[in-house]
């Protein structure tokens, strides 16, 4: 993760009046060039285009689907792989269309990784921007305890928490995990925020009037907008993981909703002979997880002020 | 260092309480003890009565936290709902998993630090660009999905050829042998497992490792170093690669919660009878007092790694030492 400032000067127009207008000139052209070198960056492009195909036939379910994610048809039970019957990715052993339930596992997967990345993204920015700014005992308490989300094992504390608390909607298991997934970023952003706050534009604002909530989201919050929006991108890949991680160990989001963590579980007490009933959901999950992260990668180089493209 | 070392411990007092604290109370909020027996077909109203009074379960909750620590320090985490004894069950996997873990950590460490820092002096290689894609298959690769798919490989080499490589599930065989077959047999059995909780740490240490060597390489001090005529191997050895290591021995601490993640899916996948089993049968059964005597060794454990991570930076770090 990159430490040093982005400085994309959107923020300066408020405090520096005349200069504004040419500022913001130079500031829209600061993101052009961040979204050239992304555009540049073959495999994030490539990643990004296939994202963005998987997540569209996910979400079209229902119209693209030649199945029913539940559709049983008793003559056509464990089918391998074929085109014929449209039986992409064969089907289960009680005759399901295994391609469809994919399809709508990897929709439930994609709705809960992006609940959570707007959430976690939210929360850690909030503790860090906060920890950050006003430093002192509250920077002290807020930093403990992230520490401490960071370093307790946070499977153990989700499956108590998905045992217990969740009924195993897909919303409830997003919240869950966000609770947890927050803390790299408040990191970062604190980093971001105890450098910034020593800069004369932060000085310009609280002397003319900015209140801090002001100051906190209004000026800073856009010099530090870079490393942000890369952790968002990557939170999605985690959530992906740990969500299919939770619902094979039959703690995630209950059935019927399908779910790729539960697909495997199902599926590998057949592996041996029906091998898709494993491998498709598990290739499903790498191929996005490995597209978020590729995506991830281009973000950083591309929002990374430091590289002179 | 040795001041350091006890302040150190003494602040680690008030985080294991806090700890304890928040595992009680958490877990007594969300879980009553005596769901899973009051849904249970044939147990009567007098055994619950029975069990409230031994378990002074009609004390305000304050009271039961005292009367759990007390069984904590005294009677070995004391007694499930139904009175069996926990401690024999806890220590037995406790025990084993931290074999596991210690095994895979000192693979991923070995090989994430040799992978890292060789990609690192031969920056944009190919055997860079390989580690880099290797290394974004492990962050996108679920442990659970790489445990299935070694199961499958094994048991199909076995298949094929008649050679029996790994075991696949369980610690031992039926008949283990004795002396050096015992051993072989429990390697045969363990190799899976270890290499499935290796994998996810490999990528991010030697991911870490090549960051950490690419920026004290172009520090300088390597300058002054290379300038001033030491040999090329010493000057990584020595003045590199010692600096580089700094970063990733918090990282260890850091990492632990992935670490003990791994060991509790492969526990699971490779039917091990470890802390991961322990802890998921507790919570299907919603064993309350497991669940929280689980939660308890793990949080200390952390806390431990944590302080262990920090004197070993001041170890390693003279600058911290001092200040």
């Amino acid at each position: 993760m990159s430490d040093t400032l982005p400085n994309a000067p959107e923020a300066r127009p408020d405090a520096l009046g005349e200069e504004a207008t040419q500022q913001q000139v130079h500031a829209r052209s600061q993101w052009r060039m961040a979204l050239r070198t992304f555009l540049r960056h073959r495999l994030a492009m490539g990643s990004l285009v296939l994202l963005v195909f998987i997540a569209t036939v996910a979400f079209f379910a229902e119209q693209l689907t030649p199945y029913g994610f539940d559709e049983v048809n008793l003559l056509n039970r464990g089918v391998p792989p074929q085109l014929e019957d449209q039986h992409f990715f064969g089907t289960d052993r009680i005759g399901r269309d295994y391609f469809s339930r994919v399809i709508f596992g990897t929709r439930t997967s994609i709705t809960v990784a992006i609940i959570v990345s707007v959430l976690s993204t939210v929360i850690g920015t909030t503790v860090g921007a906060v920890a950050g700014f006003y430093r002192g005992w509250l920077d002290n308490a807020l930093m403990r305890l992230t520490d401490f989300v960071i370093a307790v094992p946070g499977l153990a504390i989700l499956l108590v928490a998905a045992e217990f608390i969740s009924g195993g909607s897909p919303y409830q298991v997003a919240i869950i995990i966000s609770l947890l997934l927050w803390t790299n970023i408040a990191r970062i952003v604190r980093g971001n925020y105890l450098a910034l706050r020593e800069m004369e534009f932060v000085e310009a604002a609280r002397a003319s009037g900015a209140s801090d909530l002001r100051i906190i989201f209004r000026h800073m919050l856009p010099n530090t907008l870079g490393p942000i929006i890369v952790n968002a991108t990557l939170v999605v890949a985690l959530a992906i993981l740990i969500e299919a991680t939770l619902s094979f160990l039959g703690f995630g989001v209950q059935p019927p909703t399908p779910a790729l963590g539960k697909l495997i579980n199902d599926g590998k007490d057949a592996m041996l002979t029906d091998w898709w009933l494993v491998t498709m959901p598990g290739l499903t999950i790498v191929a996005i997880c490995l597209c978020i992260n590729f995506i991830g990668d281009g973000l950083r180089d591309a929002l990374d002020p430091t590289n002179t493209h | 260092m040795g001041k350091y070392a006890i302040r150190r411990l003494l602040l680690s007092i008030p985080v294991i309480i806090a700890a304890s604290i928040v595992v009680f109370f958490g877990v007594t909020v969300v879980g009553d003890p005596l769901g899973e027996l009051r849904i249970t077909p044939g147990v009567d109203q007098a055994t619950i009565e029975a069990i409230i009074q031994r378990r002074h379960l009609d004390r305000p909750l304050w009271v039961q936290y005292g009367y759990w620590v007390q069984a904590v320090f005294t009677d070995g985490f004391g007694t499930t709902v139904g009175g069996n004894p926990i401690w024999p069950d806890l220590r037995r996997s406790m025990w084993f998993t931290l074999q596991l873990i210690i095994a895979a950590e000192i693979i991923a460490l070995v090989l994430g630090v040799l992978v890292g820092s060789v990609a690192a002096r031969k920056q944009y290689s190919l055997f860079d660009y390989t580690a880099t894609t290797i290394s974004f298959l492990g962050y996108s690769i679920p442990v659970f999905w790489f445990a299935l798919i070694l199961q499958v490989l094994v048991t199909n080499l076995f298949a094929a050829t008649g050679v029996r490589l790994f075991y696949t599930a369980g610690v031992s065989s039926v008949d283990p042998g004795t002396g050096f077959a015992f051993l072989v047999d429990r390697l045969q059995h363990l190799t899976l497992p270890i290499i499935t909780i290796a994998f996810v740490s490999v990528a991010a240490y030697s991911r870490y490792m090549r960051a950490s060597m690419l920026e004290v390489i172009g520090a300088n001090y390597i300058t002054t170093a290379r300038a001033k005529g030491v040999p090329e191997r010493d000057v990584m050895r020595k003045h590199a690669l010692r600096n580089a290591l700094l970063p990733i021995v918090t990282l260890v601490a850091l990492n632990f919660g992935t670490v003990f993640t791994g060991a509790i899916v492969a526990e699971v996948v490779f039917a091990l009878p470890g802390m991961g089993t322990f802890f998921i049968d507790a919570l299907t059964d919603r064993e309350v007092y497991n669940i929280m005597s689980f939660l308890m060794v793990t949080s200390v454990v952390v806390i431990i790694a944590n302080m262990l991570a920090d004197l070993a930076y001041g170890l390693l770090n003279p600058r911290i030492r001092t200040s």
